[in-house]
């Protein structure tokens, strides 16, 4: 009898049929970040000088940033450094007679796409490979940009979606994968808002974007899509600060922007 | 037997038979020590606090009262709006002239009394001292003539309050004080370089004791940063400023608590404060 019950008592989950005991532990202070796909992204009060230059447009790839720093038109120089970590000017050039490099973007390729802003401010995006220790210039885009307009964050390639933001509409571009790109375009309402005041960066899967836009005030907005070939329709505000160059890293662990001569970031909650 | 007790006695005798002071575990200074006005230079945590999700500028505090002012926007002009510290502010009536526009507002340590700077038709502002009544902030009198550019900062505490009275124009800041109630004089003048700035642009706001400035300043025309300036006693003179690490080196409306804490700031649509590392 005895013996009867110590066996029943020591059979394992093997001989009752039973899935094995798992302790997961709950969300907590320390779980990974995660990606929303329903648009609820919080992320933490407490900001971070990441680095403190005065610097624009800090985009990662890996564990490099490459960013737009200094102060003043036509002053301000192209500076990559390790992430979180200070920047030192690149080994780039303009290929623009008098055009001056700005609004840089580190891209989930590892190319750099570039603003070749002429004194005029209209510019064009260009592509530059790494090359060494420094840049050279790939191809231009076939966008005319007029003053002030910005082309976000690509997502990653060959067939690669990009964001333009112009002062009356913003236009989804599409690369077929031979540099072929075919655009379509959307009033801001597309997105929620009466103005879009930044570029819109995507997600290197392209079913994120991050930008500053208004319906009143200007805020930080977060918009999502399920599929890469559908349009954006609305976005969500986060409680960050009204940054215009917001720039959230793959992994939505850290949204980075830049104000009062540093680089922030707030880490996700 | 008689040596076993004699051991015991020696062992278990007590501070006062040995003369020794008694055991103090103190922690070291850590993430959470007070924190000290006494420290040169200041040195605050590279990480800030959002504390005000609204797009307002010098935001100021009273301890005495656990409120805080500062200047916001609204309905295309701004205005001042109040709140507990690190609360929503929310619009106060000010009484001020029709064609006055609000610039700038600091708030006495007190908290019953701020100083608000009006825009005029001529382009020199107005410092005018508003004191607090249950309807609202009254005008009680105007300070000094003002020159364009000019600002004046939060006040030190009663009574003989100083203020620093900021003339980037004239190439100096005045200290004024509060000789008898609601009437100021100039009580001494610096240069820039005696603070230790290339320029004298921003606010310069007093600690309630009057022994601590910050302000925005530059050592060239590009570096600038917040500094902060010390002197021993009220009635000595300031020293040269030193930039304080740690705050965001662009603000141009920093505003230090009395105990040195924390340093409030304006930027990106929100106010934020650093804490003394």
């Amino acid at each position: 009898m005895r013996a009867c019950w110590l066996l029943c008592l020591g059979a394992c989950n093997w001989v009752y049929g039973l899935d094995q005991t798992r302790l997961p532990d709950p969300p907590g202070p320390d779980a990974a970040p995660r990606c929303s796909a329903s648009g609820a992204l919080a992320f933490s009060p407490r900001v971070t000088q990441a680095v403190i230059q005065e610097c624009t447009d800090y985009t990662i790839q890996g564990t490099m940033a490459i960013a737009e720093c200094g102060s003043g038109f036509l002053t301000t120089k192209l500076a990559g450094g390790p992430v979180d970590a200070p920047l030192v000017p690149i080994d780039i050039a303009a290929t623009r007679l008098n055009a001056h490099l700005v609004a840089p973007r580190l891209t989930p390729d590892g190319d750099l796409i570039v603003h070749q802003e002429l004194p005029t401010r209209s510019s064009v995006a260009s592509v530059y490979r790494r090359d060494g220790e420094g840049w050279t210039w790939q191809s231009d885009l076939p966008f005319a940009l007029p003053p002030f307009a910005r082309a976000g964050m690509p997502s990653k390639g060959p067939r690669r979606h990009l964001m333009v933001t112009y002062a009356d509409r913003i236009e989804e571009a599409v690369d077929d994968g031979t540099g072929n790109w075919t655009t379509t375009s959307s009033p801001f309402g597309a997105l929620g808002v009466t103005k879009v005041n930044s570029a819109i960066h995507l997600s290197a899967d392209g079913l994120r974007a991050v930008f500053t836009g208004a319906t009143t005030l200007p805020e930080v907005r977060y918009a999502v899509r399920s599929r890469i070939d559908a349009p954006f329709e609305g976005s969500f505000p986060l409680t960050v600060p009204a940054a215009m160059d917001a720039y959230l890293t793959e992994d939505c662990s850290r949204l980075y922007f830049s104000g009062l001569g540093s680089i922030f970031y707030v880490p996700q909650l | 037997m008689s040596r076993r007790f004699a051991l015991v006695l020696v062992l278990a005798s007590c501070n006062r038979i040995y003369d020794l002071d008694d055991t103090q575990l103190r922690d070291a200074p850590g993430p959470d020590a007070a924190p000290t006005c006494d420290r040169d230079p200041l040195v605050f945590r590279p990480q800030v606090q959002q504390a005000v999700f609204q797009p307002c500028t010098h935001y100021s505090t009273s301890d005495a009262t656990g409120r805080a002012l500062a200047l916001c926007p609204s309905q295309g002009a701004f205005v001042v709006a109040e709140g507990p510290i690190d609360d929503a502010l929310v619009e106060v009536a000010v009484e001020r002239k029709p064609d006055h526009a609000m610039l700038s507002v600091a708030l006495a340590p007190e908290g019953d009394r701020a100083i608000v700077q009006h825009a005029t038709l001529t382009g020199v502002p107005v410092f005018s001292v508003h004191v607090r009544e249950a309807a609202g902030w009254k005008w009680s009198y105007d300070l000094p003539a003002a020159d364009y550019d000019d600002s004046v900062g939060t006040p030190s505490s009663r009574p003989r309050a100083r203020l620093m009275h900021a003339r980037p124009n004239a190439g100096v800041v005045d200290e004024l004080v509060e000789d008898t109630p609601d009437t100021w004089r100039v009580l001494r003048s610096y240069t820039a370089q005696e603070l230790g700035t290339f320029h004298l642009y921003g606010v310069f706001n007093l600690t309630a004791d009057g022994r601590h400035v910050v302000f925005s300043g530059a050592d060239t025309p590009q570096n600038t940063n917040v500094y902060h300036a010390v002197r021993t006693g009220i009635d000595e003179r300031f020293g040269r400023g030193v930039p304080v690490a740690g705050i965001p080196r662009t603000v141009v409306d920093a505003f230090m608590t009395d105990d040195c804490g924390r340093v409030y700031f304006s930027g990106l649509s929100s106010i934020f404060y650093a804490r003394q590392q």
